[in-house]
């Protein structure tokens, strides 16, 4: 065989080689182009996702502290001192809040687990637990435990789950060892670190115990430790307090049945350490002059088609397809739809949702945005908007907003309750509104002594209520500072 | 047969089979980006039957296989504008749900999901606003269009919120309609992507030469991910659009197919990413538009 027929043969060979090696690849893109294998680099259930996401990125700017944080913390670590405590509502003192956020994590999240205790033995065991050390949150209203856990870093935002509870005490469990840890403060202090547990309750008596698969491994890790207590009572805004259950009561009331008077988590700050809160201004009144307009505009009203009515009583309607805003000359809005018609989720989003089915926290979002318009549309206040109740009729779920001032809530002729919302279906049925002008001034006033206005409380008092520092605004009372509220334990706020 | 003989058979053989399987590919493949003639007779004829009627150039023409574009909204993108911002004089105040920009005169407002404002004075109605009125009248090509197009891109420039410093793909922003009242006009302005219009588009209003105010949506950030992705059926989204009609009111108009076209929808993620999403639009005679994710093959709008 001469050179160019080795040639010759190795180039057949190689024919033959490359000639295989396309066979192979068009059989396999055959094949292939019938199996779906074809991998996209964004499927449909990326989509999905996505779409979902983009609602929640509406209204997770809204999502805040302000809005979900507890009325009151507390800390108690009871060989060390009195306990102490931060008024919290509407986002103030948010660092302390902040610190007890890892507990939900471990409790409500994923390695948490719930055991629904009977009433009996649920208050047993919470009266016992009051006596101890422990971290307690105390909420304006009763919260799903998703959205309390919803600032946390495994907050899930897919729907409502865990129970409605407002109250909660984290409690030390089992002792796990002793070790120097850094405190809040950055210094670094002996602690014991115990494994946790919780038990929370409701307004209407509910009580549950959380437990966690969690165990604290490194010095690090979430734990019930010292440090905490440690850490707060040194701060300047902190309260000593106890609890009126564990209260050491006096003769005087004794003799007013201070007990079945008084709730057991109602707060008694202890001795002579005045509080100061900043003075609030507050005024319900629609000025003659009011500028309908951008109200009307919040429920998508368009001002220059809506058609005006006054009824005998001074209250002034405004129609517009199908829809009705009525100011009552007490400065109380209502908006209301007629039918199926209202403002639909897709509206107040600005979003196209399609024929997406909402989660309940879309509903929340859809809420906070309306709020924080009406807010913004009617009065720019400095005051904070807080969730102050979540109804569920099966039907339709009504979301309450307050404000608060300083870490107390408002309240306006009795009711906490500046704006609501009601949803059903996709739709924003209904809202109202109190036309009140709000802010808080320059000026901070000493809050009264509380046990003293309690004495005073106790002897008219027939029933049980609750006691608090709040703000009390009425006809006559417009510039005030914070005083002794109370609130019959059996009314729904 | 000898071993060189051999060799020639197989090479022969290969070859011969090499052109089938690859007649097959082609074929397979032609398959995907078009609709089968039987396929499309049949659908249209049950299209008919519920009152759709679809032209059959729509079904015929190569299916659309649009990919999903993405970003990410991060400071370093966004110091561009806010340094001219800044430059301009403008005070940047942080927001919720955007960026605003206070002039002396004026204000800007750049929202996280591109929602976009302009205002020069007080009370003044922004030109979607305007719109509605119904009073406008749109400019047909020409030399004025033309004019007032380059005035709102040079008002755009000088604000530093057109630049293609990020841009990834091919990125152009044109003209969609000029509108005019008396001396004043309004520019309808949109984006395009690869060729592929962003749904939403930016309104300016021109009075005496100067832009006075705008809003819509504008993206001042482009993608920089192209993604491939997977896409809907469009005989599925007629027939969605099949069971839709028949869910009508029999006296309600006839329904013929005036156009399908495709464009981007804008969707976020809640790490700040954005999405540029096909979507599918179908146009009625009778002036009705439905729009369809072009991914998931829902309801958009």
């Amino acid at each position: 065989m001469n050179r160019s027929e080795k040639w010759r043969e190795h180039l057949r060979s190689m024919i033959v080689g490359i000639l295989l090696l396309v066979l192979i690849c068009l059989c396999v893109i055959y094949i292939l182009s019938f199996s779906g294998v074809e991998e996209f680099e964004f499927s449909a259930q990326d989509m999905e996702a996505v779409s979902n996401e983009s609602i929640r990125y509406q209204y997770l700017d809204y999502w805040n502290r302000d809005f979900v944080s507890p009325a009151f913390i507390g800390f108690s670590w009871k060989k060390l001192g009195d306990n102490v405590g931060f008024y919290t509502l509407g986002g103030e003192n948010e660092d302390v809040y902040q610190s007890v956020l890892p507990f939900f994590e471990k409790l409500f999240g994923k390695e948490g687990e719930m055991e629904k205790l009977s009433r009996n033995a649920g208050e047993k065991l919470f009266h016992s637990l009051m006596k101890g050390s422990y971290i307690y949150l105390s909420y304006a209203c009763d919260l799903p435990t998703s959205v309390i856990c919803s600032l946390t870093e495994e907050a899930d935002f897919s729907g409502e789950s865990g129970e409605y509870i407002s109250e909660i005490l984290i409690v030390p469990e089992e002792y796990l060892w002793q070790t120097e840890i850094q405190t809040l403060t950055g210094e670094t202090e002996k602690t014991v670190l115990y494994s946790f547990y919780a038990v929370a309750r409701d307004r209407a008596g509910n009580y549950y115990r959380y437990s966690t698969k969690f165990l604290p491994k490194t010095p690090t890790d979430i734990a019930f430790h010292t440090n905490f207590y440690l850490t707060y009572n040194e701060a300047e805004d902190c309260l000593p307090y106890e609890f009126a259950y564990v209260l050491k009561q006096d003769d005087f009331l004794q003799k007013t049945n201070f007990s079945e008077k008084v709730t057991d988590t109602t707060i008694i700050p202890l001795g002579n350490i005045s509080h100061s809160a900043p003075v609030v201004f507050a005024e319900s009144r629609i000025a003659s002059g009011t500028d309908m307009n951008p109200i009307l505009e919040n429920f998508y009203m368009n001002p220059e088609q809506t058609t005006s009515y006054t009824d005998e009583n001074g209250v002034i309607f405004y129609f517009d397809e199908g829809q009705t805003v009525s100011v009552a000359p007490g400065g109380t809005l209502h908006y209301s739809s007629h039918g199926p018609q209202g403002i639909s989720l897709e509206t107040v989003f600005g979003w196209h949702t399609g024929e997406k089915e909402y989660a309940f926290f879309d509903y929340l979002g859809a809420a906070l945005i309306a709020s924080h318009q009406l807010k913004d549309a009617h009065s720019k206040t400095n005051c904070k908007l807080y969730l102050a109740g979540i109804d569920y009729d099966g039907e339709a779920l009504t979301i309450r907003f307050g404000y608060a001032a300083g870490g107390f809530p408002l309240y306006f002729n009795g009711e906490k309750t500046i704006m609501s919302f009601t949803f059903s279906g996709d739709m924003m049925q209904s809202a109202e509104y109190r036309f009140w002008t709000v802010h808080m001034t320059a000026l901070v006033s000493e809050a009264p002594d509380f046990l003293l206005t309690l004495r005073a409380h106790l002897d008219v008092a027939d029933e049980q209520k609750r006691y608090f520092y709040g703000y009390y605004f009425s006809k006559e009372r417009s510039r005030v500072g914070i005083d002794v509220l109370s609130i019959p334990q059996t009314e729904k706020e | 047969m000898s071993w060189k003989n051999l060799k020639i058979f197989a090479i022969i053989t290969l070859l011969v089979m090499d052109i089938v399987f690859a007649f097959f590919v082609i074929e397979r493949r032609y398959s995907v980006s078009y609709y089968d003639d039987t396929l499309i007779d049949s659908a249209i004829t049950v299209f008919s039957a519920s009152d759709l009627h679809v032209d059959r150039s729509f079904l015929e023409a190569k299916k659309k296989m649009p990919a999903v574009y993405t970003g990410k909204i991060t400071s370093t993108l966004f110091s561009e504008v806010t340094e001219a911002m800044e430059r301009g004089g403008y005070q940047i105040q942080e927001d919720t749900g955007g960026m605003r920009f206070v002039g002396e005169t004026d204000e800007f407002f750049f929202g996280n999901d591109f929602i976009f404002t302009y205002i020069s004075a007080e009370g003044i109605k922004l030109p979607s606003v305007l719109l509605e009125e119904g009073l406008w009248v749109a400019l047909s090509d020409g030399e004025e269009k033309t004019s007032v197009f380059q005035t709102a891109i040079d008002f755009l420039k000088s604000k530093a919120l057109i630049s293609d410093t990020f841009a990834h793909y091919s990125y152009d922003i044109s003209c969609r309609y000029v509108y005019r009242l008396g001396g004043n006009y309004i520019v309808h302005l949109i984006q395009s992507v690869d060729g592929m219009a962003l749904e939403s588009g930016l309104y300016l209003l021109i009075s005496d030469g100067n832009v006075t105010c705008a809003d819509g949506t504008f993206s001042i950030l482009l993608p920089k991910d192209k993604k491939s992705a997977e896409n809907a059926d469009l005989l599925n989204i007629l027939f969605a659009e099949k069971a839709y009609i028949a869910s009508l009111d029999k006296n309600t108009s006839d329904y013929t197919v005036s156009d399908i076209s495709y464009s981007y929808g804008l969707y976020f993620d809640s790490d700040d990413t954005f999405y540029l999403i096909p979507l599918c639009k179908i146009t009625y005679l009778n002036g009705e538009e439905r729009v369809y994710n072009f991914v998931s093959g829902k309801l958009y709008a």
